[in-house]
């Protein structure tokens, strides 16, 4: 266990970091080539200044009219997304794995923070998970892989937080965190996780086409 | 039917999370405290102190020289036949990441290289939070 433990955590993880963030580049190096092949003219009408203000305005909670008309979902959304992101990345003990590793640290959230952080996640994925089977034009919009990407996200932190209360298991379980940490990411650029990277463009193309050609606002 | 509405799902989603949170903290609770590596330097523990019987450990470990762990390092380098045995290793190491970074180096990374003791977080840091 402890040799799978340290293959996983070592050249996986180099593998998952290298696929993530090749992956990225090669979506969006396509994403150029089939916009220029397929939609010359959005070269033309893209503005910087359109696109900032629609991305802006899509930031802000409440911001928009489709945010007001389902408060709820806006405000699990905003609260899952800061939670997803930041937990990662300032949780102490991966902060430490990496000071370790390369002698580089950052700040870090108190225990309860990341630990408050984690239940949001998995009562947002939770939520989306029920609002996908329940709302009908989310259910038609919703294929199995939708639902498995949700269980994705959800495995390393639900086994994170198996790990942090020393349940049974905790080897395995500590394995299959690193394991999915390393699927989910290498998964962000093949998925409908790319949304990650690829919100700013999509936002920018819509507040580009809304302000720049029908001049009308995009929230 | 009538649409079940977005809080309501909200609450479900809620009270499925708590209702399986609420169930963990109980495990591991009942162990008494064992003797464990400390270091006035800590004065917030983010996780527990790691249980460590010094004696059993190296004799299991068949360790015999203290500067293994108890090292003197001058310039960078570890001074032969010369141990730090009675000091605290925030004498030299401070502080903070440091301090906890050479505790790990000194347990972790020898179970590692060794293959013969625990490296996971919660396989020396055994009593929850």
């Amino acid at each position: 266990m402890t040799k799978a433990y340290v293959f996983a955590a070592g050249p996986l993880l180099w593998v998952s970091v290298i696929v993530f963030a090749a992956g990225c580049l090669l979506r969006l190096g396509r994403l150029a080539w089939l916009a220029r092949k397929k939609d010359r003219p959005v070269y033309a009408y893209m503005s910087a200044h359109y696109a900032l203000r629609s991305i802006g305005r899509w930031l802000v909670p409440m911001g928009t009219e489709s945010m007001r008309k389902h408060p709820v979902t806006t405000v699990v959304s905003f609260a899952f997304h800061a939670a997803v992101v930041l937990v990662p990345l300032f949780l102490f003990a991966h902060v430490l794995l990496f000071y370790e590793a390369f002698g580089i640290s950052w700040w870090t959230l108190p225990e309860e923070a990341a630990y408050a952080g984690t239940l949001v996640v998995l009562a947002g994925l939770v939520y989306f998970f029920a609002r996908r089977l329940i709302r009908p034009e989310v259910r038609y919009l919703s294929g199995p892989a939708d639902f498995a990407l949700l269980v994705l996200v959800a495995l390393p932190f639900a086994t994170g937080l198996w790990a942090f209360h020393h349940g049974p298991g905790v080897r395995v379980v500590m394995l299959l965190h690193v394991l999915s940490g390393e699927a989910l990411l290498a998964a962000i650029p093949f998925t409908k996780l790319s949304h990650m990277f690829l919100f700013p463009f999509l936002r920018g193309y819509m507040g580009s086409e809304f302000g720049s050609v029908r001049h009308a606002r995009d929230w | 039917m009538k649409p079940i509405r977005a809080k309501t799902i909200l609450g479900a989603a809620l009270v499925a999370v708590l209702a399986l949170v609420s169930l963990t903290p109980a495990w591991g609770r009942d162990q008494a405290p064992p003797p464990v590596v400390s270091d006035s330097a800590f004065d917030h523990h983010r996780r527990r102190a790691a249980p460590f019987a010094h004696d059993e450990h190296n004799d299991l470990a068949a360790i015999e020289d203290c500067a293994l762990c108890h090292h003197v390092v001058e310039n960078g380098r570890v001074k032969e036949d010369e141990d730090s045995v009675g000091m605290e290793c925030s004498e030299c190491h401070g502080s903070g990441l440091p301090l906890i970074a050479a505790y790990h180096g000194r347990c972790k990374e020898c179970h590692q290289e060794t293959g013969l003791g625990p490296i996971l977080c919660a396989t020396c840091h055994t009593v929850p939070r």
